[in-house]
């Protein structure tokens, strides 16, 4: 018995504090898409040799920062839900 | 209960479809002037714009770019995003308003009659209708810029607190107040301007959680939330980089590993730290405080995409923010400057001087922080490593040449403060110099500064652009305080003459400006009634009226406060304080709500008259509707940018008046960016290297100006600079003398010639043949090439200072390269082309730079400065210049004699090239259909462009070419027409009035005659009134 009232109890005051555990995966998988969009997002540069036409590559500024920005709009689902 | 809500949705869609409509109608189909062109090539292409820097704008932007069907649509796209933010941030204003209105005129737990319901849709349709027509808003709507998409965070987040407001009592509440954190971090990623709203926000929460608000309660909440955005701004958002930095200088310059180790340890670390502390407190407010923390640097971490881009170099990568201490200064907006806000210097006071070490008098400075920069390897295996480049150094003044609250701070707008001024009140204070007899400096006094707060920054800077909207507008042209530009007014003539001087006797082309808007003060009216029934009604309204307030001051005048504007701004800046006329926009609405009320109190219950309510009704709404239509029917015009190419086509004018791989050197932004953008976002003409002049000088840009940029046929080949990153990096050469005075009154040239003279086997060794040769004076005088040289040759060479030898330098000229670079040969090509630099003391490094790259290419690459420029900011170098468009191609001959034979007053044109580019190759952006509206930058550059044509024509009857010269003058008319763009005297129609005449056709020419003199015959009236 004693178990299942302090059970109850830290769910109330789970219930009081802004994030559930839900909302806590939600913001981590937008993170992760933030990263992902990030890491697609990087790669060789230019130099002073050579231009390097891969830096306007459609992997790197057209789906990379769509990734990114999915992550980021994810977010607000993240903290609502 | 529900019917309310319904209602309150609908309307507040139907709301938006309105501005949407408004917007997408308007909006420009491609790109504007200033920094819209910058902006959009930034989000289509992920390239860094200037400092601080826009990532979330680029995310969102790049998303709406890929909605373009081919490349010229990119633009449109991005404008229409903010269109399309712009009328989201009209719907929040709307449920804001309705939020507000509803609290005060139904009371709690009530449903809200028939007549309420109306009375609270009129006053949002009311409010928000009057911001979505008002003159500023409107204008950054249609536009790439970043302000609409921070008006529409400002909206958003001043409307969830007060969602939060109704819901606070729900158990997991904190939720809105960590989406509001979560949303502030990302607007740091579009502007600064979201942090403002915190004030008010705070006073949301403080009223709705105290039991008993005092005032003394909402004065310390205030004090709270000035914390609160100094943590932000001054910790956050720089603090973040600086930590960063610490962390990358323990991993790779102490322990050797790699770049970004420490940085990438440090992101990891501060993430973990805030998860695990939030995963461990339980108390409620701290554990929300945390997540609010972690979520804002989640929205703020969008600023990884500016470093990583930076890391890819790409053309456009302004302050290369690509490693941690770059993007430190990147943030916290270093470039530029610190102005003093409480105590400080005024603009006439001199530094404080010290004795150094070895008793030399030197200016006191104060030590800040240190400047790192990743070194620059010779050898590819070269471990990692950050090298000092220079520590910040600022100028201190001496206590008694300070002033309280300085407003008058900056010595290089001396001349123009007083101008403002009239006649200063100066008082001379003893300035103290170790070891001499002191002197007195002049010190303008506090009236002065105070004169000067009120009556530019505040009136001039603030209070005049609020006017515009909501009073009335005079004109689009920038005004500088005189009577008849840019003013504000009303519509009443009795008063508008009282202040301006009679309207009516004011020129055409002023009179019908189309950014003369009045609204006879109708929404200024409202928003008093607004204000002052939310102020007095009851205790909850003084509440909300609190929160208004703030929202109102802080993105208002304590902007002004802040930037301690000086004189003379190169534009207008009312977008800064769109969110103060978006807080008074609120109060416009609650007008509605405050005559309601009256009506409501005072004919309603006392008269009791059921049919009354009728009447009421009516005359809420055409209240309503009234105000908001009047102000449409006055600004349409003069917001609606569809059709207009200008910028777009301008910008290409600029490309398409260079040689295949030239090089072209620009100033200022409007001749730059829209460049860029043509060359980044459309591809043209990406062969011409564009460089801008005032980068030039910052190590940075010098590095991208060396890289190759594009590939395939247009590439462009890096600028021929052989600088070594040691010769240009920061604090390095920036400035360079000109044959200083080097000892006993001998200038630098007296000893060169001294040596070659006395030493002649020594002078050879060391300088060659020539020492007065440009490439031999800018690499062994000023940057100290020297090889082999024995002991006592290193002493003597050390002993000299780094400057240019003599004011008169010279390029032996490879003939052969001139005669293939397809150049007009002005007569024979002369052995040398002499660099005469007379009347300069000091050259900047930019310009040192481009006499090496003159030297460097020697003809064999096309030079060309932009028009645009200055041409005596060049020295004597524009007597090589020659006409080709829209920019001058630098030759080796001296055309100042040649100028003066044939009686012309500016550059000699290349005739047959100008004619081809300007008839063939150049675009004029729809200038010519009738009623397209033409702002003051658009209406310049279509004057610069009239002028190069007048030129085209007059040098072609120079050259007896009569029929070329009619075609030019028909293009002309044709292309930049007199009902768009007036006759007047500084837009080359006098030239294009004697061309018509020397081609015969005399009526063409007396019919511009007639409107010159039109014109000028109002300006004298004009004049006239004004002295009276």
């Amino acid at each position: 018995m004693g178990n299942r009232k302090d059970k109850i109890k830290t769910n109330a005051s789970e219930n009081t504090l802004a994030f559930g555990t839900l909302n806590y995966v939600l913001v981590f998988i937008g993170l992760l898409f933030i990263i992902m969009g990030l890491v697609l997002m990087s790669g060789e540069g230019t130099t002073d040799i050579a231009f390097n036409p891969d830096i306007f590559s459609t992997m790197r500024i057209k789906i990379a920062p769509m990734i990114c920005l999915t992550g980021f709009l994810f977010e607000i689902y993240a903290i609502l839900k | 209960m529900k019917r309310y809500k319904t209602i309150n949705d609908a309307v507040g869609w139907m709301v938006f479809a309105v501005a949407a409509f408004t917007y997408c109608s308007t909006v420009e189909p491609t790109a504007s002037f200033w920094d819209c062109p910058e902006f959009i090539s930034s989000a289509y292409l992920l390239e860094i714009g200037h400092p601080p820097g826009a990532p979330f704008f680029m995310l969102m932007g790049n998303l709406f770019s890929q909605f373009a069907s081919d490349i010229t649509q990119v633009a449109k796209m991005i404008n229409i995003m903010n269109a399309l933010l712009s009328a989201g941030c009209i719907l929040f204003l709307f449920w804001s308003i309705t939020h507000l209105a509803k609290a005060l005129l139904v009371s709690k737990g009530q449903s809200p009659t028939s007549l309420q319901i109306l009375a609270v849709m009129c006053s949002g349709i009311s409010g928000a209708l009057i911001y979505t027509w008002s003159d500023t808003f409107w204008f950054s709507a249609v536009e790439g810029e970043v302000y609409a998409f921070s008006s529409f965070f400002t909206a958003l987040v001043f409307w969830l607190i007060l969602k939060w407001e109704d819901n606070a009592d729900s158990p997991r509440s904190d939720r809105w107040i960590v989406l509001i954190a979560y949303l502030m971090g990302l607007s740091i990623g579009v502007h600064l301007l979201n942090l403002l709203c915190i004030p008010s926000i705070v006073l949301v929460y403080y009223y709705r959680k105290s039991a008993n608000p005092t005032a003394w309660g909402s004065v310390l909440m205030l004090m709270v939330s000035a914390l609160l955005i100094a943590v932000v701004l001054y910790g956050i958002v720089p603090g973040v980089a600086k930590v960063g930095g610490w962390f990358e200088l323990l991993f790779v310059n102490t322990l050797g590993m790699p770049y970004n180790t420490g940085l990438l340890v440090y992101v990891a670390l501060v993430f973990l730290l805030l998860a695990v502390s939030i995963a461990y407190v339980k108390l409620r407010w701290l554990n929300t405080s945390l997540l609010c923390l972690a979520m804002m640097l989640i929205g703020y971490s969008s600023y990884a995409v500016i470093f990583i881009r930076s890391c890819a170099n790409p053309m456009m990568d302004e302050n290369s923010p690509g490693n941690i201490f770059a993007l430190g200064s990147y943030l916290g907006r270093e470039q530029y400057g610190d102005k003093p806000l409480l105590w400080g210097q005024t603009y006439s006071s001199e530094p404080e001087i010290t004795t150094d070490n070895a008793g030399k008098l030197v200016y006191a400075t104060t030590k800040g922080k240190t400047i790192y920069r990743p070194k620059h390897k010779t050898a590819p295996n070269e471990k990692d490593e950050y090298i000092k480049v220079r520590e910040h150094l600022e100028l201190k003044y001496p206590s008694n040449q300070c002033m309280l609250f300085p407003r008058i701070h900056s010595e290089r707008h001396a001349a123009l403060y007083e101008q403002w001024l009239g006649a200063a009140h100066k008082h001379p204070v003893e300035y103290e110099i170790p070891g001499r007899m002191p002197e007195t400096v002049m010190i303008p006094s506090m009236r002065d500064n105070l004169r000067f707060f009120f009556s530019y920054q505040l009136n001039h800077m603030y209070w005049r652009y609020f006017m515009w909207n909501f009073a009335g507008r005079q004109n689009d042209i920038q005004g500088n305080g005189e009577p008849e530009h840019g003013n504000w007014l009303t519509g009443f003539s009795w008063l508008d003459d009282m202040r301006l001087g009679k309207q009516s006797l004011l020129p055409t082309e002023l009179r019908e400006n189309k950014g003369h808007n009045v609204f006879y003060c109708l929404p200024l009216l409202l928003g008093l009634i607004g204000l002052l029934w939310q102020a007095f009604r009851d205790k909850k309204s003084v509440q909300q009226f609190w929160v208004v307030s703030f929202l109102f001051f802080m993105t208002g005048i304590a902007i002004v406060l802040y930037v301690n504007q000086t004189p003379s701004e190169p534009r207008e800046r009312d977008y800064s304080y769109a969110g103060s006329f978006y807080a008074y926009a609120i109060w416009c609405g609650l007008g509605i709500a405050a005559i309601f009320d009256w009506m409501q109190r005072y004919i309603l219950h006392k008269m009791k008259i059921k049919s009354y309510s009728v009447i009421v009704a009516i005359i809420i709404a055409i209240l309503t509707f009234a105000v908001p239509l009047q102000m449409v029917s006055q600004t349409w015009d003069d917001h609606d940018r569809s059709n207009r190419y200008m910028c777009r086509d301008f910008g290409r004018n600029y490309l398409e008046s260079i040689a295949y791989d030239g090089i072209l050197f620009t100033n200022g932004d409007n001749e730059t960016f829209p460049l860029w953008y043509n060359q980044d976002t459309e591809g043209v003409r990406t062969d011409v290297r564009v460089c801008n002049m005032q980068y030039l000088q910052t190590d940075w840009y010098i590095d991208q100006m060396k890289r190759p940029a594009f590939s395939g046929k247009g590439m462009s080949s890096p600028l021929p600079i052989t600088w070594q990153y040691a010769q240009y990096m920061e604090g390095v050469n920036e400035m360079v003398d000109v044959n200083p005075v080097v000892t006993n009154g001998m200038t630098m040239k007296d000893v060169v010639c001294s040596i070659r003279e006395q030493e002649p086997e020594l002078a050879k060794r060391l300088w060659g043949e020539d020492p007065f040769e440009l490439k031999t004076a800018i690499h062994k005088f000023v940057l100290h090439e020297y090889e082999g040289l024995t002991d006592e040759e290193e002493r003597m060479v050390k002993a000299l200072p780094a400057c240019l030898p003599s004011d008169s330098l010279h390029v032996t000229v490879d003939k052969e390269a001139v005669r293939r670079s397809e150049m007009k040969l002005l007569g024979e090509i002369p052995d040398r082309m002499e660099i005469d630099l007379t009347h300069q003391h000091r050259l900047s490094k930019a310009f040192v730079l481009v006499l090496d790259m003159i030297a460097e290419t020697n003809f064999s690459r096309p030079i060309y400065f932009s028009i645009t420029i200055g041409p005596d900011s060049f020295g004597e170098l524009y007597h090589h210049f020659v006409q080709e468009g829209m920019a001058w191609r630098v030759t080796p001959f001296n055309i100042k004699e040649n100028r003066k034979e044939r009686g012309l007053v500016e550059c000699v044109c290349d005739t047959e090239k100008m004619y081809v580019n300007m008839m063939k190759r150049f675009r004029y952006g729809n200038t010519s259909m009738p009623g397209i509206y033409i702002d003051e930058t658009t209406h310049r550059m279509c004057i610069g462009h009239r002028r190069c044509l007048a030129r085209l024509a007059s040098q072609l009857i120079v050259e007896n070419k009569y029929h070329e010269a009619l075609k030019v003058l028909e293009r002309c008319e044709k292309e930049i027409p007199s009902y768009n763009v007036p006759h007047s005297l500084w837009s080359g129609s006098m030239e294009l009035a004697q061309a018509y005449r020397a081609c015969g056709k005399e009526e063409k020419a007396l019919d511009i005659f007639n409107q010159l003199s039109t014109t000028y015959d109002e300006y004298q009236k004009w004049e006239t009134e004004k002295t009276r």
